[in-house]
């Protein structure tokens, strides 16, 4: 499918931070279609981080769920821009309404997507991503 | 001898003449002191104050026609005054005080003083010696004393040249009255201070005659509430008001109820330490006697806590009406679910038959798109957020909300929206309205138990048609715009419909209802400056009016012009993301849009595109796009786009034919497409009427096309 000038989707190394099994599945499955092979999976934030703090450089972009227990997909970006305050960060939210886009954007994301959401739509998200990514 | 008698003659008749000549000196020198006497006599008696003059024995020598007015017993009547024993000597006609026809004594004078001074200042009892006779007045002394109801005397002794007293008595009623009015006046005046300073809501008054309009006065709470201090605003000008107001909108509505000398009131938000706050600044003018404006009064009011529970109770108002639309929706949403089930169940049975497939799994999306409309919608509802009033088109907001009101009416009820035209533009929130609309449909629909008819009604009105049962008259006259929503239920008698607006006020069973609905619905009209009637009778169903003043504020969009004539159309306030590689095309086409009114995203190709409209935050109205670009495509980022913002609207633009393959680019099959060389006369009514189109994917909320009746089981 797409590629874009400086990072391909083929060279995207993801981790998919999702605590439900079914939306870690259709993810990897989309990301697939796409092209993305270097996928990598967490349940929940600390894992995530555990992770990251073991294998950071595996991994050049994050997919995270907004709505987990535990630790919310907010709270993981935030301890996670302690760190590293570059890394893409693509935040998946339940809540399509202007606010909480408005929230989502002002809390440091690279870029959101609202659930539910089309392979297009994740497509378009990949490549506004890459884009900034080369800029 | 002869001359001798001639010498005696002439001696003699000198001696006459310088006789002559004496008395007439002595005459005339009589006539003058006569005259002197008189003249002095004459002041003495035009003078305010009564004269008394005792020589030294205390004996009296003269008196004034005041002082006869003041003493009656000084020997004439107040009444008397044209008879004026002034200068009489005596005994002379001046009438002495238990000794009649003798001249008073100055003894008797203190007496009288004494006795009849209603409440004789006690300094002066203690002067006088009333067994001697003798007083301390021969030291002089100048005493006040209250003479009959409400006389005021001022008693003044002083010892003269000549070793006498002269007495003066003056009348200083009007004085002391004048004196007591102006400590009265002072006192009111304090305490009227005091209770303006301790008012809880902020006062001003300012002069607009003054240049600059000076600001005179303000009290503590204004200070407190607007923050500024008490020296820092008065006597400056009105521009530091306009300064700490912030807005140039309120400044506008100030400034103009200056000029037209009128009242007004206006809400004022400050949210200068990022916590908001609500105002009411109420402005009157004062008037003087002569109808010419004299003063304005300001009454600044902080309404913050009225908003907060004006919000608080919409909010549990709102989470009834949420508990009754999760129920309805919840009923739609496995509507939708037994959709995606059954057409994915059969889907498997057509897997070699790539078309039937083709057309089932659209018929899927279709239905997941309405599932994910649905839930976006009642989100959206859900959300408890004060949002500014804006110009909104009722008509539109009214359209949009049927996809939530559809599943909460049973299928015996017929529902219909009907809307006079488009463009009704009114000042409120989406949200509001959205609220209003759902309190009335869902009375009307628990009045039709057995089912009916609900119609939704929008069209322009003239304001005086409302008629004798409008609730209260909150509106100006002038155009409005009503929103009608009548049903065929049971109505109301007259009791109930007076009580509707009531809070807690329910005619549902025990736990089905609130209460809240109808004085929700009351709040936010009254928020609107709208109007409501309703018209009810038992048994044949309810007709609820309500008026809003029809915006003269231009709205935020506006599709204007006709579309044949491309030189008129205006398409003012909507966005459009133009993607285009040619710098110079692109810089052409955006000049063209930016003239036709709207707001341009310009992009170079099209991955900037996609980027460009993730920065916006905003709606975008039209995509308009090459076909063929480096990189990312025109047609694949149209689908990009419009699955990311699904209301958009596309037009393609491009030097190959129409549908041409020379770029093994294929445009969808109802694209809108314009072929370059652009021709902008041909550009501009495409847009219009792609805007006009309106939004034909949004959200799938309105494509049901693939459903069964939204309404059946």
């Amino acid at each position: 499918m797409g590629t874009t000038k400086k990072v391909r989707f083929d060279e995207l190394k993801i981790l998919i931070v999702e605590d439900q099994p079914e939306a870690r599945a259709m993810l990897r499955n989309m990301l697939g279609e796409l092209g993305i092979t270097q996928i990598f999976e967490s349940p929940n934030g600390r894992e995530a981080l555990g992770f990251l703090d073991s294998a950071f450089d595996f991994v050049n972009l994050i997919i995270c769920d907004w709505n987990m227990p535990a630790m919310s997909g907010v709270e993981l970006l935030r301890q996670l821009r302690t760190v590293d305050p570059e890394i893409p960060f693509l935040m998946v939210t339940g809540r399509s309404d202007l606010e909480s886009v408005v929230e989502a954007k002002s809390s440091g994301v690279t870029a959101y997507i609202c659930k539910p959401f089309s392979p297009a739509q994740l497509e378009a998200k990949l490549r506004i991503i890459t884009q900034r990514m080369a800029a | 001898m002869f001359f001798g008698l001639f010498l005696i003659c002439g001696i003699l008749i000198l001696g006459a003449i310088c006789m002559a000549l004496f008395v007439l000196r002595l005459w005339r020198a009589n006539t003058v002191l006569r005259e002197t006497v008189e003249m002095r006599a004459q002041m003495a008696d035009h003078a305010d104050c009564g004269l008394i003059l005792f020589d030294a024995q205390g004996v009296c020598q003269a008196a004034n026609r005041q002082a006869c007015i003041f003493l009656p017993f000084m020997g004439i009547s107040s009444n008397d005054s044209s008879k004026s024993d002034t200068g009489r000597k005596g005994g002379n006609g001046v009438g002495r005080y238990g000794f009649k026809g003798t001249a008073p004594l100055l003894g008797d004078i203190l007496n009288y003083l004494h006795d009849h001074a209603v409440e004789c200042d006690q300094s002066l009892k203690n002067t006088i010696d009333r067994s001697s006779g003798k007083t301390d007045a021969e030291e002089g002394f100048r005493e006040v004393v209250r003479w009959g109801d409400t006389g005021l005397c001022l008693v003044e002794a002083r010892k003269s040249e000549s070793g006498g007293t002269v007495f003066l008595l003056s009348d200083v009623s009007a004085a002391k009255q004048h004196e007591d009015s102006v400590i009265r006046l002072h006192k009111f005046n304090y305490e009227l201070i005091q209770a303006v300073e301790a008012a809880t809501s902020g006062i001003m008054v300012t002069n607009p005659k003054a240049p600059g309009h000076l600001v005179v006065f303000v009290n503590k709470t204004f200070c407190d509430l607007v923050g500024v201090e008490k020296e820092g605003i008065t006597g400056r000008g009105i521009e530091i008001l306009y300064r700490k107001l912030g807005k140039t909108e309120y400044r506008h509505k100030i400034e103009a109820a200056f000029t037209q000398a009128r009242s007004e009131e206006l809400e004022v938000r400050f949210d200068e330490t990022g916590q908001k706050r609500w105002f009411d600044l109420k402005l009157s003018p004062v008037f003087d006697s002569r109808g010419r404006l004299d003063l304005f009064i300001g009454i600044f009011t902080e309404t913050t806590a009225l908003k907060l529970r004006e919000a608080e109770f919409s909010k549990a108002q709102k989470l009834e009406a949420l508990g009754q639309i999760a129920g309805g929706v919840a009923h739609d949403f496995n509507n939708v679910l037994s959709i995606i089930m059954g057409y994915a169940q059969m889907a498997r049975n057509h897997l070699n038959e790539p078309e039937t497939l083709e057309s089932y799994l659209e018929k899927i999306l279709t239905a997941s798109k309405r599932g994910a409309g649905l839930t976006k919608k009642m989100l959206t509802f859900s959300r408890h957020k004060m949002v500014e009033d804006t110009v909104i088109d009722l008509a539109e907001t009214v359209r949009q909300q049927e996809v939530l009101l559809n599943p909460l009416l049973d299928a015996s009820i017929d529902f219909s929206i009907t809307t006079e035209g488009d463009a009704l533009f009114v000042e409120g929130t989406e949200d509001n309205m959205a609220q209003i609309l759902m309190n009335l449909c869902m009375n009307a629909r628990d009045a039709m138990k057995e089912g009916g008819t609900l119609r939704v009604d929008i069209r322009k009105a003239d304001f005086a048609e409302a008629g004798e049962n409008i609730h209260e008259n909150l509106g100006d006259a002038g155009p409005h715009v009503c929103l009608s929503v009548s049903d065929t239920g049971s109505g109301m008698d007259k009791m109930t419909r007076d009580k509707i607006f009531d809070p807690f006020f329910s005619t549902k069973e025990q736990g089905k209802g609130t209460g809240l609905g109808m004085s929700v619905v009351y709040g936010l009209v009254r928020q609107m400056k709208g109007s409501i009637d309703v018209r009810s009778a038992a048994g044949q169903g309810t007709t609820v009016f309500i008026y809003l003043p029809l915006s003269d504020k231009p709205p935020s969009k506006l599709l204007a012009g006709d579309p044949s004539d491309a030189k008129s159309i205006s398409l003012k306030g909507y966005t459009a993301l133009v993607a285009e590689d040619e710098p110079d095309l692109l810089l052409l086409v955006a000049t063209f849009l930016e003239n036709l009114g709207m707001s341009v995203i310009r992009a170079a190709d099209g991955d900037q595109a996609l980027v460009e409209q993730d920065n916006f935050t905003d709606e975008i109205d039209l995509l308009l796009t090459d076909v063929v670009m480096p990189g990312l495509n025109g047609v694949r980022l149209a689908e990009l786009v419009e699955s990311l913002r699904p209301g958009i609207r596309t037009i393609f633009m491009s030097g190959y034919p129409a549908h041409g393959d020379m770029a093994r680019v294929e445009l969808p099959k109802d694209a809108r497409f314009i072929a370059k060389p652009v021709q902008y006369e041909a550009l501009a009514p495409l847009i219009y009427a792609a805007l006009k189109e309106g939004k034909t994917h949004d959200s799938g909320q309105d494509s049901d096309l693939a459903l069964p009746h939204w309404k059946t089981g």
